[in-house]
């Protein structure tokens, strides 16, 4: 007969096998659409120097989907979100646009970050966090899409990828044909 | 026994005192802070939006760092302790502030001491006038009749 610690041992390891299986297994997490005040609004000023060596304003981007995210290097799911952006950035030459946004971080180590990942979309420089209080960003990644008129709207907390902004935005389309019809 | 009019006026003079001091008190703002004091007291009085129950100055998050800078910026800038809250909890919720608000059932957080030293004070006075005149108790007919019959033996 098997002593009653044995059987407990055996129950704990089996419990912390399926536990690490589920782990393993699961899908990464995608963002989930979170509040924030700023959606329905025009969107906040996004203008300044960039880590590139030049200068941005979002109202030059008006016409395109603009995705601002806000990253960290130290952020594990910013390291596997930063290919779906690049992406996307492929796939919207003309009618999109992403521009990052260091939260947390140093400019040293965003501009570090870009030279290993890649992607040449604007990067803002934002020493003061003045944007990331203008967003109320609380934790890295999170994303504000912003629509071709300058409203915001959607924040996305979390990880995201190409194909859910691309669905995401074309069911905010087909809503508004619908609401237009 | 009843106070001479001489105390009565003494009494008088003390209470009224003690009641403009804590009017001048309660009245008077506090002598204008540095612009690093306030933002400091800012600091100390904004909860962080991530964290369980620590402010801004104590929390290592990268929200706080963010709203500690962007504190800083906005007292540079000349704006109010006011308008930097009204900002703040614009932005991250009044969950955020950490300051007892001035209206509303929560400003008996400010008001309650100052009732409660008034009322300690006309308290102890009027507890120190009663005391006094205890102690100056009279004589009646009949202590005069008593001391009277002793003397007499009678």
């Amino acid at each position: 007969m098997k002593s009653p610690v044995r059987v407990v041992a055996l129950v704990v390891a089996g419990a912390l096998v399926a536990l690490l299986a589920v782990l393993w297994t699961r899908e990464p997490d995608t963002g989930v659409s979170g509040s924030s005040p700023l959606i329905g609004r025009l969107v906040p000023e996004v203008v300044g120097p960039t880590l590139g060596g030049g200068t941005f304003d979002i109202d030059d981007a008006r016409g395109r989907w603009v995705l601002i995210n806000f990253f960290a290097s130290w952020c594990v799911p910013c390291v596997e979100e930063h290919p779906e952006l690049v992406e996307f950035s492929r796939r919207h030459p003309d009618d999109g646009l992403v521009v990052s946004v260091p939260f947390g971080d140093t400019e040293a180590n965003a501009r570090a970050f870009f030279d290993e990942y890649g992607g040449d979309w604007p990067v803002m420089a934002d020493p003061e966090a003045a944007l990331a209080v203008d967003f109320a960003v609380l934790r890295p990644p999170e994303t504000f899409l912003i629509a071709p008129n300058g409203i915001v709207v959607d924040r996305f907390i979390g990880q995201i990828s190409a194909d859910f902004v691309d669905d995401y935005i074309a069911a905010v389309l087909t809503s508004a044909e619908e609401g237009a019809g | 026994m009843k106070l001479g009019l001489g105390r009565r006026i003494g009494w008088l003079v003390v209470v009224a005192a003690t009641a403009v001091s804590i009017a001048v008190v309660v009245a008077a703002e506090d002598p204008p802070a540095t612009l690093d004091e306030r933002a400091y007291r800012l600091k100390e009085t904004t909860l962080c939006p991530e964290c369980d129950g620590q402010n801004v100055l104590e929390s290592n998050a990268p929200v706080s760092a963010a709203i500690r800078s962007q504190i800083d910026e906005l007292v540079d800038e000349g704006r109010s302790d006011q308008e930097i809250r009204q900002f703040l909890t614009g932005q991250y919720g009044r969950g955020v502030d950490a300051s007892p608000p001035s209206t509303g059932f929560a400003s008996l957080v400010w008001v309650l001491p100052v009732v409660v030293v008034a009322v300690g004070l006309v308290w102890l006075a009027w507890s120190f006038s009663r005391w006094r005149a205890g102690r100056r108790v009279g004589t009646t007919d009949e202590d005069r009749d008593l001391v009277a019959r002793l003397r007499h033996g009678s």
